[in-house]
């Protein structure tokens, strides 16, 4: 279904581009409508009553796990580009990755401390002064002032 | 020719070359290693470090570091299921699978042999049939570009793991995903929704880290069963495996082929390679229902395809002065820094440097077993890392993997976006395969379809003639034909089986 909703989307956008620049993307699109049918209308056959095996309830709790997990997982990868912006690349990582730790498994706290700056200064250091990679700009930066250093 | 070529090993065997090809070579295999660190930017990050070598040292080891990076981009995809460059993605589809058997060693030994061979062999193509396979280069016109990129697509189908039509669509979802940003031609911008940050596309790369590591992160943290981490950690057989991979010597030398072949297109590249090499060993195989679940034959025709391109992509560089791939373009800027022409000038002033480099890339090769098999036998050990450590790791490699690319935190944040439609795949079980398939594929064959008709002046009919009357076109649409009739025959033997 999502790809049904796709496509159609994407079809729907291509109208707004002229006919040079849309002819491959919309039948690229309209490919993926058909498909997307084919699939929708094969599947509904080969269900005689229309209606789909709802999942057991153990492995409804695994998929709700799964759900939770991905969630925290999106928060955390969102909320670290966040905390970059504002604090700079060495601050955000060590908090990310101690956060992260934490919300993963509860163990070894302090441990999980020592790693997120071992790991944090690790990255700067082949990234940004072996590799000489540009960090990320920020408005309270310990990066910037290490630099100046 | 000999003459020039001895004066070439010559030169590849001085102390300073040999140390060059040591550094350039452990260098790359820590670049490729790391998600979002391709062979480009390894390549890019290091030319300026050659500027005070000598032309052939700087060479050595700006080769060594594209060979070696092009071959460990497998060893996390082995371990991890996380490809560490494009070139790895279909080693994924088996190694990754043979190391939850408990046979991560054995897939490391059989990449590490099979990457050596297949870049030995496209080493020795350019040594020897160099300026004869330019030519081929030459012949091929914006049709054949187009028609490669046809039957790259008409893989997807055979790439497909369980429901066919589910893996179609993805694979249809990665061609429109690659067609994001600026027409080739018309300049117009197409699904950026006003967004500066897709002005430019979404590039592979980071499409690759959102797509695999982001639901390998989640996926690890459902599973925390440590006697199966002991399982996949286990390095045993690597060393044993060279017979193996030389057993499989058809599937060695036609994948070897393809990679040469593939390489010297310019703008093809390793992933296509290594996924038409997939795909054909797959079609030969016995047992092709083991593809995909840890074959063997799967796992060797990706890696020495991947690794044959290396050779295949110096043959238009050296023999032309025309760069196949973005690697190749810096090489050329390295070369020109050193006031070194690429083309055949180069092979008549200078043989000594031409020949050496050629030969040090047969070093290169050789050099990279025992350093590949070393750091991978320490690597193993990662997956015995308490799981918030391993996933934080990633989860920090792929944000600064993401954002190293282009210097932009927009990347990182599509990264997100594509590893929510990786986390999504993998709910629904659809293939990620043929998705990265399409991703690859997508531009190169919309630039190249515009570019064709605009020869023909948007005649159609013009076009379809140009298919099937240059010699090069016809051969592609047979195998683009013969390569759907293969896949919906699969796909009818596949059902009553499934039924």
């Amino acid at each position: 279904m999502s790809f049904l909703i796709f496509g159609l989307a994407i079809t729907w956008e291509t109208f707004n581009y002229s006919e040079k620049s849309a002819v491959f993307l919309r039948g690229l699109s309209v490919a993926l409508v058909i498909m997307a049918l084919v699939y929708f209308v094969i599947n509904f056959l080969r269900q005689p009553d229309g209606v789909a095996e709802r999942p057991a309830a153990a492995s409804r709790t695994a998929l709700l796990a799964n759900h939770r997990n991905a969630l925290m997982i999106f928060g955390l990868v969102g909320g670290y580009v966040a905390l970059m912006q504002l604090m700079g690349f060495l601050l955000s990582t060590m908090l990310f990755g101690y956060i992260a730790q934490l919300a993963i498994a509860r163990r070894h706290r302090l441990l999980y401390v020592i790693y997120a700056v071992l790991m944090s200064a690790s990255i700067y250091l082949i990234f940004f002064k072996l590799l000489g990679i540009a960090a990320p700009e920020s408005l309270l930066s310990l990066d910037q002032t290490l630099k100046l250093l | 020719m000999f003459e020039a070529m001895s004066l070439g090993l010559a030169t590849a065997f001085q102390p300073a070359m040999l140390l060059a090809v040591l550094v350039g070579v452990t260098a790359g295999v820590f670049i490729g290693m790391l998600p979002g660190l391709t062979s480009t930017m390894g390549v890019a990050l290091l030319i300026p470090v050659t500027f005070s070598f000598p032309p052939a040292v700087g060479l050595s080891l700006l080769g060594g570091i594209y060979l070696a990076s092009t071959f460990s981009g497998s060893i996390s995809a082995i371990l991890l299921n996380i490809p560490g460059t494009p070139s790895a993605v279909a080693t994924c589809q088996d190694g990754f699978p043979m190391t939850q058997q408990g046979k991560a060693g054995r897939a490391i030994g059989l990449s590490v042999y099979a990457s050596s061979l297949g870049g030995i062999f496209s080493t020795l193509v350019l040594l020897f049939m160099a300026p004869a396979l330019s030519e081929l280069s030459l012949m091929l016109g914006a049709p054949e570009y187009f028609l490669l990129a046809l039957f790259g697509v008409t893989i997807i189908a055979s790439l497909s793991e369980g429901d066919m039509l589910k893996s179609m669509m993805g694979g249809v979802l990665g061609l429109i995903i690659s067609l994001v940003g600026m027409h080739p031609m018309t300049g117009e911008m197409r699904l950026t929704f006003g967004l500066p940050a897709l002005y430019d596309g979404i590039p592979l790369v980071i499409s690759l880290i959102g797509l695999y590591s982001i639901p390998e992160v989640i996926s690890m943290l459902n599973d925390d069963n440590k006697a199966e981490q002991e399982t996949r950690s286990s390095f045993t057989g690597a060393l044993s495996s060279l017979r193996d991979v030389v057993a499989q010597k058809v599937n060695l030398i036609r994948s070897s082929i393809i990679g040469t072949i593939v390489g010297i297109v310019p703008g093809a590249g390793s992933s296509i390679a290594s996924f038409i090499a997939y795909d054909s060993a797959k079609r030969a195989s016995h047992q092709p229902q083991m593809f995909g679940k840890g074959s063997e034959e799967g796992l060797i025709a990706a890696e020495s395809a991947n690794n044959a391109v290396t050779g295949g992509s110096l043959v238009p560089l050296l023999t032309l002065g025309v760069p196949g791939n973005p690697v190749t373009a810096i090489l050329m800027g390295g070369l020109i820094i050193h006031g070194l022409a690429p083309g055949p000038a180069l092979f008549a002033n200078t043989p000594d440097i031409a020949y050496g480099f050629i030969f040090s890339l047969v070093l290169s090769n050789l050099i990279f077993i025992p350093i590949g098999l070393l750091v991978a036998k320490y690597c193993v050990k990662v997956i015995l890392l308490p799981r918030e450590i391993l996933a934080t790791t990633i989860l920090a490699l792929a944000i600064i993997g993401a954002f190293s690319l282009r210097g932009q935190v927009g990347d990182v944040l599509m990264m997100l976006g594509i590893g929510i439609v990786g986390y999504l795949f993998t709910v629904f079980s659809v293939s990620r395969a043929p998705m990265v398939l399409g991703l690859v594929l997508g531009s190169m064959a919309e630039s190249n379809l515009s570019r064709a008709l605009m020869l023909v002046r948007g005649d159609t009919s013009e076009l379809i003639l140009q298919f099937i009357t240059r010699p090069f076109s016809i051969v592609l649409v047979l195998l683009c034909l013969l390569s759907v009739y293969l896949g919906f025959r699969k796909g009818k033997v596949a059902r009553p089986t499934a039924q």
